[in-house]
């Protein structure tokens, strides 16, 4: 079967006054229908770079991608498409939701307002048909009095209600893909267990593939099927969680995961390993973008190792994938 | 007694203006009594017709009881009568009003739409040759000084091509036609310089509301820039320009009296100059009360406005 989402050897960088930033290097991945797909790296690793390329965000006075990128969605090439079709998919075949939604809602507008400027974009529908469809979203996500809620305004909504408020306007179109930025990231434990919930609710139900961006083990646990590792704007390890959860292969996985001691628990933060990563400005490194930071650093570490498949599904970017002892959790 | 604050510290504004305005006049050189009587060259009983005008005006009494008796009857509703013309203050200060409220009504309505699209377009094209054009020409507005700008087009339309009148000025209910020509050049001076401050205004609350993350989501979902732009991102950048235009309304009356004596309207500005030139202290004090109370009750209307349009002030 054709994957929904294909990512081939995307790169991406960022033109200021004084250098080139590579905020992603050689990125692939793919996301079948209805799959849950996790994305994990610290804070600066490219996550989020990467999510805005897949509806091409960023301003593209600013933004280059490698020539080799591609970034195939439904059989459509995003990268090679103009800016007026890439923007009829936004909203519609793809949804986004954003990390903090305290501020993802116009505080000028009421939440019916904003959802059926959603729809008006896509949709050619009367109002009062619009209105249906947007409380039956409110619903969807158990918001409770979704009739009351739509004439509200987001001040009157709590963190958690606005995040399902942005939940209910991201399946409003039925998508085929939401892309979740850190939805949970800036919400407490309890209004973070109600989003994953609805989230995985609907991904079953309507089928729609999920691509969940965190920096916490514990979302990936619960929520994901698959996960990607990134570090430093690149991808360093991927597969199924299960096998990733039980043996992973790349170092920094490893100490990501026995940074985690309880994956059930949420971490606040993720830094697991001393140092800082960098992001490379100006040519891109030849060196493995973990080289500084891994306790298992040799000289042949200085020529960046591919990614290589070492079990079905399972891919590292590790020369001593297969020889090092890691162990999962501390 | 929360609810009286607010009107105690008006009073108290109106109260200190007044009395600045009061010790202000009394400070000055110049005696009215003398200005009142022109020259005097040649005349024999010089201090005795001083002596009458003063008594006449309440002049010859002390300062401080001049001062009570001036309160006093502000607190009674009377603004006293002109030293000149006998004539009641408050009736050539409404003889007068009109002429400012059209020039600053059509001021600011002319000089709000055309700052709003500028600032937003300037906004939008953030860091392009049409935003820098569009700010430095908002800028060069508001460093042209009204006078100059007025006694150019004077200069041009009015002398030169004979466009419109020169100077002077004829009640809408007369002659509609007549007042929309002797108002032409005086508004658009005086919009200039608005439209210098708005737009820099709006374009500076437009590029702030671009960058907010719930922009970012209306372009992640799908709208059109048209819509983000116009309707999504101008409610939040435009309703603070409520307030803006209230707190402009003093900057605007001084602009008023420049641009009212430059062309000849005879409106608060130009009655409010030539009673300070001729030391006409009851008309300066009632005139300048009066413009006080409506700036006051401008800036409160603007602010009521904006908390009635405000979903977060609201509740
Ligand atoms: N618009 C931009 N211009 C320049 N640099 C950027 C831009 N967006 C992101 N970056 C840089 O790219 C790197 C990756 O950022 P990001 O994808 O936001 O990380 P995260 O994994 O935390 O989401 C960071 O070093 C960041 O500073
Ligand atoms: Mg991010």
């Amino acid at each position: 079967m054709k994957p929904l989402l294909e990512i081939a050897d995307l790169g991406v960088a960022f033109r200021t006054s004084s250098s080139l930033i590579h905020a992603v290097v050689d990125v692939s991945l793919t996301v079948s229908a209805g799959e849950r797909v996790g994305v994990i790296g610290e804070s600066g690793s490219g996550k989020s770079v990467m999510a805005r390329a897949i509806m091409r965000l960023d301003d593209p006075r600013r933004t280059q991608y490698a020539t080799s990128s591609r970034i195939t969605l439904d059989g459509r090439q995003i990268l090679a498409l103009p800016e007026r079709e890439v923007h009829r998919l936004r909203g519609d075949a793809v949804s986004m939701i954003f990390q903090n939604p305290m501020h993802s809602l116009n505080p000028a507008f009421t939440v019916g307002q904003q959802m059926d400027a959603v729809l008006k974009a896509h949709r050619k529908l009367p109002g009062r048909d619009r209105r249906a469809r947007i409380v039956d979203a409110l619903g969807a996500v158990d918001l409770p009095a979704p009739g009351d809620l739509v004439d509200r305004y987001p001040h009157e909504l709590s963190g958690g209600q606005r995040q399902r408020v942005m939940v209910a306007q991201a399946i409003l179109c039925e998508p085929s893909l939401i892309i979740a930025d850190e939805p949970t990231s800036a919400l407490d434990v309890t209004a973070q267990d109600t989003v994953l919930d609805v989230l995985e609710r609907l991904s079953r139900d309507k089928a729609i593939a999920v691509l969940m961006i965190t920096h916490d083990m514990g979302v990936v646990a619960r929520f994901c099927e698959t996960v990607n590792v990134m570090y430093g704007g690149r991808l360093v390890e991927t597969g199924p969680v299960g096998d990733i959860f039980a043996a992973p292969r790349h170092p920094y996985t490893a100490a990501l995961l026995a940074a985690t001691p309880n994956p059930a628990a949420p971490a606040r933060t993720l830094h697991p390993i001393p140092g800082t990563q960098t992001t490379r400005r100006g040519s891109a490194s030849t060196a493995c973008a973990f080289i500084a930071r891994c306790p298992h650093a040799t000289t042949l570490c200085k020529q960046a190792p591919a990614l290589r498949q070492i079990r079905a599904n399972h891919r590292v970017a590790c020369h001593y994938a297969e020889e090092l002892d890691l162990k999962a959790a501390g | 007694m929360t609810r009286l604050l607010p009107a105690l510290r008006i009073l108290a504004i109106i109260w200190v203006v007044i009395t600045v305005v009061f010790v202000t006049l009394r400070l000055t050189p110049g005696d009215p009594a003398e200005l009142l009587l022109g020259p005097t060259a040649g005349r024999q009983d010089v201090q005795e017709r001083l002596a009458d005008i003063r008594a006449q005006y309440g002049l010859d009494q002390p300062i401080p009881v001049q001062y009570a008796i001036f309160v006093g009857n502000v607190l009674q509703g009377d603004l006293g009568e002109s030293n000149r013309s006998a004539r009641p203050v408050i009736s050539m200060i409404a003889a007068a009003a009109p002429v400012t409220i059209w020039l600053i009504v059509l001021s600011v309505g002319t000089a709000i739409p055309i700052s709003i699209f500028l600032g937003m377009i300037a906004a939008a094209r953030r860091g392009r040759t049409l935003d820098r054009g569009i700010r430095s020409l908002a800028t060069l507005c508001m460093a042209v000084p009204s006078f100059w700008l007025g006694l150019l087009f004077l200069q041009w339309f009015a002398s030169g091509l004979g466009w419109f009148p020169s100077r002077g000025y004829v009640a809408p209910l007369t002659d509609p036609g007549g007042f929309m020509m002797h108002m032409a050049l005086p508004v658009i001076t005086l919009a200039i310089f608005l439209v210098g401050t708005l737009t820099r205004f709006v374009y500076t609350e437009t590029a702030d509301t671009l960058q907010r993350d719930y922009i970012t989501v209306s372009r992640a979902m799908g709208l059109a820039s048209r819509t983000i732009l116009f309707r999504f991102a101008a409610k939040n950048s435009l309703t603070p320009l409520i307030i803006v235009v209230g707190v402009e309304i003093g900057t605007l009356i001084g602009g008023a009296v420049i641009v009212e004596e430059v062309f000849g309207l005879p409106g608060l500005g130009r009655l409010l100059l030539g009673a300070v030139m001729s030391r006409d202290y009851p008309v300066v004090q009632g005139t300048i009360l009066v413009i006080t109370v409506a700036v006051i009750l401008i800036n409160i209307a603007a602010e009521m406005l904006y908390r009635y349009i405000t979903p977060q002030a609201r509740s």
